[in-house]
C-alpha cells in the first residue's frame, strides 16, 4: 500500500484480486463492526426484537400452514419443521436484503474514498448474519421440548451452511452490483426474495414436490441447503438423490463465480454512476 | 528534484452525457435502448471531462487546481484518489497517498467520537498501531476531549467538523490531494486547515490542492494548474494562473461590454463601459421593463484572487425616476485609487436581492492599476494588501 499505485483505465481481463481485499481486511471488519454497534445502540431491547420477530413469524406459519392448511411435515411437530427451515432461509433473506441495497447506501463511500468495492456487500452480511444466528438457541430449545435429538448426521451441518453461504454471497454481488445501475431493483428486491422463498422447502417439505419434477426443483441451491439442514437436525431421510443434491451445489457455485465477475466488471463505475 | 510523486500522462475522462442527466437507469430503458440499437445506450452522446492531461508533481511541491465550473478538477482528483477510472492515459502516485475528498468521510452520527475515529481512520487507511498512536493527538487537535463517548448525532457541526478534519490531519503519508472545499466551518476552522496543509508542505510532503478560493492557493501554493473544459491551460508559476484565470473568467473580460437583449427578465443591463480610465468610473446603461420595482444594480469589484474589495450599488442614487419604465444610464465613480496595483473585474448584477430573475452577467469589465511608481521602497512586485493608499507617518523621539 505504500509504494504507491498506478492509475490506468478498466483493462479487458477479469482479475478478481481477492488478494488485495484480504489486504484492505480492516476496512471489512470495521464496516461490519459500525453495523453491530449501530443496529444494538439503536434499540436497547435489539437482542430481545432479533428473537421476538422469527417467534412471531414461526407462529404465523404454524397456525396457517401447520393448521389450516396442514401441510405435512412427517414425525416432526411442523413448528420445529418449520423453524429449521426458516432460521438458515431468514438469514439468507436478510442478507441478500441488507447485501444488495449496501452499495447504494454506502455512496458517499463509494464517491470519496477508495478501497476494495467488494469490501461494502461483503462487510454487510455480517450484522444480518449475526442477527439471525443469535435465535438458534431457540431451535435447540424448541428441540429439547419436543424431544428430539440430533443423530451423527448433524456434522454435516457445517457443510451446508457453507453452501447456503456460497449461495447468498452469489446473490448479493449480483443483486448489489446491479442495483447500483438499475435502481427499479430496489423494487425487485423484496417479491424476488419471497418469489425465492416459495420455490425452497421452508413452509413444507421436498417430499410434497412431485419426484419427476423434483430435478428442476433442485436446482435452487436453497433446496439443498434447507434440506440438508433438517437432515443433519432431524436425522429424517433426506427427500433428494444424490445427484439432485449435487445440483444445488454446482448453481451456489455458479452464482458465486459469476457474482464475483460481474461485480468486477461493473465496479469501475459504481462511482460515476451510483 | 528527484523522481516525481505525482506523474500523470494524457490522462482522459469520458462521462456519457446520457449518464450525466439522469445519472440512474432503469431497467426498462436499458432494455428497450438494448432491444432499438442492439448494444447499451453508451454509445450515444459523451463529454470529455479530462482530455490529454499531462504533469508531475516532485516532493515538496503545493500544486493547486483551478478552474472553472466542469473544467475537470473534481474529476482529475477522483481519478489520482482512485475512486474512478480514467477513460485513457495513466496516472502514478508515489509513496503514500492520502486522498481528502470529503469531511467526515466513513462517519456513522449513531457512533461516538472514539468510535467514530477508530471507524474514519480504518476506511481512510490508517493502520492500527497509527492510530492508537496518533489517538490523543486527534482528540487533542479537535477538542473534544469531554465529548468523546458522545454520539456525533449530538455533537454541534463545528465539533463534528473538526473532528472528521482532525482525523484526516493525523494521517500519515507523503502524498496529500485535498479538496479545499473540505475547509468548511467558521474562520477560525478554516484557518487551521490551511496552518495544517501549509505544514504539510514544510514537512516535505508533496501537496495536490483542488480550490476554489484563489486567495487559499495564492498564499499556499508554489506552483498553480489553471484547467478549463478538461485542458491544461496553464501549468506554472501561481501568479501567471490566476492572471490568466482572471481575464478568462466567465468568456472574456473587455473594456466596454454590451448585452443581448433578454425579454423575459422585468430589467435587464444593456451595457457596461469605462467613461475614463483613471478616475475608475463605469457607465451602466439598463432597461427597466416593468415598472416600480425594489431592483438595486449593484457593482463588484474583485482582485485576480476573487477577493471582492469593493461592493457598492445604485441605493446611492436618490433620483426616483431611476427605477421608471424605459431606458436609463447611472455612473458610478469607483474609488480605484485605493487599489493596490493589479489587475480587477467588475461585474454587475441588477435586480431585486436574492431573486432568481435578476440580470447577472457572467462578462466582466477589466482594469489594470498600474504601480504608481515607488516600485522600489515596496515589499515585492506590488507590494502586500488589497489596499495601496498612503498612510501618514510621523516620527516622534524615543
Amino acid at each position: 500500500m505504500d509504494d504507491g499505485y498506478v492509475v490506468t483505465p478498466a483493462g479487458k481481463g477479469i482479475h478478481l484480486n481477492l488478494a488485495e481485499l484480504w489486504r484492505y481486511r480492516r476496512v471489512m471488519y470495521f464496516l461490519a463492526w459500525r453495523d453491530v454497534k449501530v443496529k444494538y445502540k439503536q434499540t436497547f431491547v435489539g437482542v430481545g426484537w432479533s428473537l421476538l420477530n422469527p417467534l412471531l413469524t414461526i407462529l404465523l406459519f404454524s397456525v396457517v400452514f401447520g393448521l389450516i392448511v396442514k401441510v405435512p411435515s412427517g414425525d416432526i411437530p411442523y413448528p420445529v419443521f418449520v423453524y429449521a427451515g426458516f432460521l438458515p432461509w431468514n438469514a439468507l433473506a436478510r442478507v441478500v436484503a441488507m447485501s444488495g441495497t449496501s452499495l447504494v447506501t454506502s455512496a458517499s463511500l463509494l464517491t470519496k474514498v477508495y478501497f476494495p468495492r467488494m469490501a461494502i456487500p461483503l462487510a454487510s452480511m455480517v450484522m444480518p448474519t449475526l442477527d439471525t444466528l443469535i435465535s438458534f438457541p431457540l431451535l435447540i430449545l424448541m428441540m429439547l421440548f419436543f424431544g428430539i435429538t440430533p443423530g451423527w448426521q448433524v456434522i454435516s451441518l457445517p457443510l451446508f451452511l457453507i453452501l447456503g453461504l456460497a449461495a447468498a454471497v452469489g446473490a448479493s454481488l449480483w443483486i448489489s452490483s446491479l442495483y447500483v445501475r438499475f435502481r427499479d431493483v430496489g423494487q425487485l428486491i423484496p417479491f424476488l426474495l419471497q418469489l425465492w422463498m416459495y420455490a425452497s422447502p421452508v413452509v413444507y417439505s421436498t417430499s410434497l414436490v412431485p419426484a419427476d419434477w423434483r430435478w428442476l426443483y433442485a436446482l435452487n441451491p436453497m433446496v439443498p441447503v434447507l434440506e440438508g439442514f433438517r437432515w443433519g437436525l432431524f436425522g429424517t431421510p433426506l427427500p433428494l438423490t444424490g445427484p439432485q443434491m449435487l445440483e444445488g451445489v454446482i448453481t451456489a457455485a455458479l452464482l458465486l463465480f459469476t457474482g464475483l465477475v460481474y461485480f468486477r466488471r461493473a465496479e469501475d463505475a459504481f462511482a460515476d454512476v451510483v | 528534484m528527484g523522481q516525481a510523486m505525482i506523474e500523470v500522462s494524457d490522462l482522459g475522462k469520458r462521462y456519457s452525457l446520457e449518464a450525466l442527466r439522469s445519472r440512474t437507469d432503469t431497467l426498462r430503458d436499458h432494455l428497450g435502448s438494448r432491444l432499438r440499437a442492439g448494444r447499451p445506450s453508451d454509445g450515444g452522446d459523451t463529454i470529455w471531462a479530462l482530455r490529454h492531461v499531462s504533469f508531475e508533481v516532485f516532493p515538496g511541491e503545493v500544486l493547486g487546481v483551478i478552474g472553472p465550473n466542469g473544467a475537470g478538477k473534481s474529476t482529475l482528483l477522483k481519478i489520482l484518489a482512485r475512486v474512478t477510472r480514467p477513460t485513457e492515459g495513466s496516472a502514478h502516485v508515489r509513496g503514500r497517498a492520502a486522498a481528502l475528498l470529503e469531511i467526515g468521510t466513513g462517519f456513522n452520527p449513531e457512533l461516538s467520537g472514539r468510535e467514530n475515529i477508530l471507524l474514519s481512520g480504518a476506511i481512510l487507511g490508517m493502520s492500527r498501531a497509527e492510530i492508537e498512536r496518533k489517538f490523543d493527538a486527534i482528540v487533542d487537535f479537535a477538542e473534544i476531549g469531554p465529548f468523546l463517548e458522545t454520539p456525533v448525532k449530538r455533537y454541534s457541526s463545528g465539533m463534528y467538523v473538526r473532528l472528521a478534519f482532525s482525523v484526516m490531519a493525523h494521517m500519515e503519508c507523503n502524498v496529500l490531494l485535498v479538496d479545499e472545499a473540505l475547509a468548511v466551518g467558521d474562520a477560525e476552522f478554516q484557518r487551521k486547515c490551511l496552518a495544517v496543509m501549509a505544514g504539510a508542505s514544510r514537512e516535505g510532503r508533496t501537496l495536490l490542492v483542488v480550490s476554489h478560493d484563489l486567495s487559499v492557493v495564492q498564499t499556499l501554493c508554489t506552483r498553480a494548474l489553471l484547467l478549463d473544459r478538461g485542458d491544461i491551460v496553464v501549468d506554472g508559476p501561481v501568479h501567471d494562473a490566476l492572471e490568466r484565470y482572471a481575464s478568462s473568467m466567465g468568456g472574456g473580460a473587455a473594456e466596454t461590454l454590451v448585452f443581448a437583449d433578454a425579454p423575459a427578465l422585468p430589467a435587464q443591463l444593456t451595457a457596461l463601459r469605462w467613461l475614463e480610465r483613471s478616475p475608475g468610473s463605469v457607465a451602466c446603461d439598463y432597461v427597466i421593463r416593468e415598472g416600480g420595482q425594489e431592483s438595486v444594480l449593484g457593482l463588484e469589484v474583485r482582485n485576480a484572487a476573487e477577493v471582492v474589495v469593493l461592493y457598492t450599488d445604485d441605493s446611492e442614487v436618490a433620483d426616483r425616476r431611476k427605477r421608471l419604465a424605459g431606458r436609463h444610464r447611472v455612473i458610478a465613480h469607483l474609488p480605484v485609487d485605493l487599489l493596490a496595483p493589479g489587475e480587477y473585474l467588475v461585474s454587475a448584477r441588477l435586480g431585486t436581492p436574492g431573486a432568481l430573475d435578476a440580470h447577472e452577467p457572467s462578462e466582466r469589465l477589466v482594469f489594470r492599476r498600474r504601480d504608481p511608481g515607488s516600485g522600489s521602497r515596496r515589499f515585492g512586485p506590488g507590494g502586500p494588501g488589497v489596499l495601496s493608499s498612503p498612510a501618514s507617518w510621523e516620527y516622534r523621539e524615543g
